[in-house]
């Protein structure tokens, strides 16, 4: 378990008693930095979070924006690394299927996937080579499957990257602004857990991946299983066309103990669910490990009384399964029973909070060689010379060819050479800027004083540049 | 000829109706009814694969995607549902069927079609374009479309390598079964055989996706010969657009 010593007496201090066995599993879980954020969080927090197309409700597990026409774009965008340097295919496929599923929470549809991979030196490094081939093919298998294409990504690949790899997988959604879901729950209101079944897979997945990776624990990561994931799709967005979703959740790290915790914490409820209800893939899973388990492909809804009838008839048109887990209170607790035995009692707010990390950091020694200041000194001064000052805030697209031409001349000035070779530089522009710029090129080469040496098939534009002209005549230089 | 006006002011064809079969993990179905419905304005039904097919259906499709998750065997467990009992009847009956992709492994798994789909040559899932050449322009698919017409399209498959033994092959040959060949060697299939129809011209199969080329927004090349196949079926059905 990964529970630090003071997180502990943080527990004793504020619960005032001995945690059950199942109570710290949970709040190990939920704690763990994958869950919590807890080291992260106060630096995720200096990022902005408002903007006028911003959409923000509660429990928004991706961002949404307004992008006009009453239609909204969610983004989402989650690592996944530990269980990839495991076991990639699995690894890299669950991380496609997570960040799916934080898309579809939002009631959108998710139409587009984008990764982003690091991997040690594939040339030399046969396990570097073996993770890259089944990460790639882990994230190409689960969308291909699904039917939502991969559109892009970015990849690098070096020797600090050994034994590791990097997943960060993104995706988008699009949908409907008056079909978003506003996650809102009232006492009474019913827990449903829709989609895969339970089972021993991932059990402590979120704790393993916030750890050092030392063993293989391969029985700590997740088996995708995309056709589930598809049928969850079209469950939830037939779903949420018929209004049977008040709230709703994914189940990824820490299962079922992160996404109640969290949902009670978001939506100021209680929840008491008896885990007799959740449906398993085998018998004799222990408590613990329902609570934990992150087996994929779940989904955690909450609807009311008249409208569970409706959802379980839509769950049975995809063969999707469909468990009333618990209800809805208005005490705050998160309260896990088994029959009628209770096995966890906690304040949401406490399990879904865990108390932040101030860690040590320190600056790069890199950052220290940067000189800021002289790099911004050194390109106004170059965007004089080449008196194109006030463009700093332009893109390339935004500029003439002149102007570009002289953004590559300021470009080639840059490292102060003390020989400049130019290349038909001109012969893109058009005759009538042609003109003026070898002019002025001239000037601002005589002004830096640098030797150049241009190549031209333009006897005027070679008169108007050079001090010196020479000319080849049959593989003969000749200078005049 | 009865007419009615969709959501976008477009004119649409009721008096025709097309089905699109959606099956548990089907995926193109969305992008096969946009097709039908707005670029070509057909007036078209989506059917859960539990439910039966009406008599008086004009056309069915049968998309792309993973049926099953492509359990067992591409197409296998669907080629089981109810609803390929209607489709079969349909077939009979001479009314068009299209099978694109995992639609084609449907057909060839529920013996709508002869021979079989196996596994890339490559055994990986391939998503490119390709071109494909016209090898039979009498089928109710591909009506509008000229003989060694080319048609460049996508293909995004796993298990798309047709395969026929050398007796099937000259059947095949002799009834004038084959309708698509790739331009060149794709995926191992045999003579480079990208779609077949029944003898009766009624039902064709197809790996490539002509719901992702027949628009010119999402075509880079030439959207024209993968909308004929859209047109021949308009043709077919005798609607005036």
């Amino acid at each position: 378990m990964s529970l630090q010593k003071h997180e502990i007496k943080h527990i004793q201090d504020i619960i005032k008693r001995k945690l059950t066995k199942t109570e710290l599993q949970i709040v190990a879980a939920e704690w763990s930095e994958h869950c919590s954020y807890k080291s992260s969080k106060k630096h995720l927090k200096m990022l902005p979070t408002t903007g006028r197309s911003v959409i923000l409700e509660k429990g928004y597990d991706s961002g949404v924006l307004d992008v006009g026409d009453g239609y909204v774009v969610t983004v989402h965008i989650e690592s996944h690394n530990h269980p990839s340097a495991v076991e990639p295919f699995g690894g890299a496929a669950t991380g496609v299927g997570g960040v799916i599923r934080d898309i579809l929470s939002a009631g959108t549809r998710p139409i587009a996937i984008l990764d982003g991979l690091r991997f040690g030196d594939i040339e030399n490094d046969m396990h570097a080579r073996w993770l890259f081939k089944n990460a790639v093919s882990g994230i190409a298998d689960y969308g291909n499957c699904l039917g939502i294409p991969t559109i892009g990504g970015e990849v690098e690949f070096d020797n600090c990257y050994k034994g590791y790899a990097l997943v960060d997988v993104a995706a988008i959604g699009f949908g409907k602004k008056n079909k978003l879901i506003k996650n809102h729950a009232s006492k009474g209101d019913l827990v449903v857990l829709i989609g895969g079944s339970t089972g021993r897979d991932g059990i402590g997945g979120s704790q393993f991946a916030s750890d050092s990776l030392e063993g293989e624990d391969r029985s700590a990561v997740q088996i995708p299983d995309p056709f589930i994931e598809k049928l969850i799709i079209e469950t939830i967005l037939e779903a949420r066309n018929e209004k049977c979703i008040n709230a709703m959740k994914d189940l990824g790290g820490g299962g079922l103990s992160c996404a109640v915790s969290e949902i009670a914490e978001s939506l100021e409820i209680g929840i008491e669910l008896d885990v007799n209800n959740v449906h398993t893939r085998e018998s004799g899973l222990l408590p613990d490990e329902i609570m934990i388990s992150e087996s994929q492909e779940r989904m955690l809804i909450i609807t009311s009384k008249q409208k569970l009838p409706k959802l379980r008839q839509i769950c049975n048109k995809f063969r999707v399964t469909c468990s009333t887990i618990g209800h809805v209170k208005n005490d705050k607790m998160m309260h896990v029973k088994k029959a009628k035995k209770t096995l966890a009692l906690l304040p949401a707010e406490f399990v879904a909070r865990a108390p932040l990390l101030d860690r040590k950091k320190t600056k790069p020694k890199y950052l220290l060689q940067i000189k800021k200041e002289n790099k911004v000194k050194k390109v106004s001064e170059l965007l004089q010379l080449i008196c194109l000052d006030g463009i700093e805030e332009k893109y390339p697209h935004q500029l003439s060819g002149g102007e570009l031409q002289r953004v590559c001349l300021a470009r080639s000035l840059a490292t102060s050479p003390k020989l400049l070779l130019l290349d038909e530089p001109f012969s893109s522009l058009d005759k009538s800027h042609r003109n003026q710029l070898v002019k002025e090129v001239r000037e601002i080469l005589k002004k830096e004083g640098v030797t150049s040496i241009l190549v031209t098939h333009d006897q005027n534009e070679a008169e108007n540049f050079a001090d010196k002209i020479g000319q080849i005549d049959k593989k003969q230089l000749r200078i005049n | 000829m009865v007419m009615c006006i969709n959501f976008i002011g477009e004119i649409i064809n009721i008096i025709v109706k097309v089905g699109v079969i959606v099956f548990p993990g089907s995926n193109c179905d969305r992008d096969m009814f946009h097709v039908l419905t707005d670029v070509f304005h057909l007036n078209t039904q989506y059917f859960w694969h539990e439910k039966g097919l009406p008599d008086n259906i004009d056309a069915v499709v049968l998309p792309g995607g993973f049926s099953y998750g492509d359990r067992l065997r591409a197409g296998v467990i669907a080629a089981n549902s109810p609803v390929i009992d209607d489709v079969k009847k349909l077939a009979n009956k001479g009314i068009p069927i299209l099978g694109v992709c995992n639609g084609f492994q449907i057909l060839v798994e529920s013996n709508l079609l002869p021979g079989v789909l196996l596994k890339n040559e490559s055994l990986n899932f391939m998503c490119q374009w390709t071109n494909l050449i016209v090898k039979n322009n009498k089928t109710q698919f591909t009506n509008k479309l000229q003989l060694n017409q080319k048609i460049p399209i996508p293909i995004a498959n796993g298990e798309g390598r047709y395969y026929a033994d050398s007796q099937l092959m000259r059947d095949l040959k002799k009834h004038n079964q084959i309708v698509f060949e790739y331009e060149d060697y794709v995926n191992g299939s045999v003579e480079q055989i990208a779609g077949i129809c029944n003898e009766d011209g009624n039902v064709v199969g197809m790996m490539p996706h002509p719901e992702r080329a027949a628009e010119k927004l999402i075509n880079p090349l030439d959207n024209k010969p993968s909308s004929l196949i859209f047109e021949s079926l308009i043709h077919t059905l005798g609607v005036k657009n």
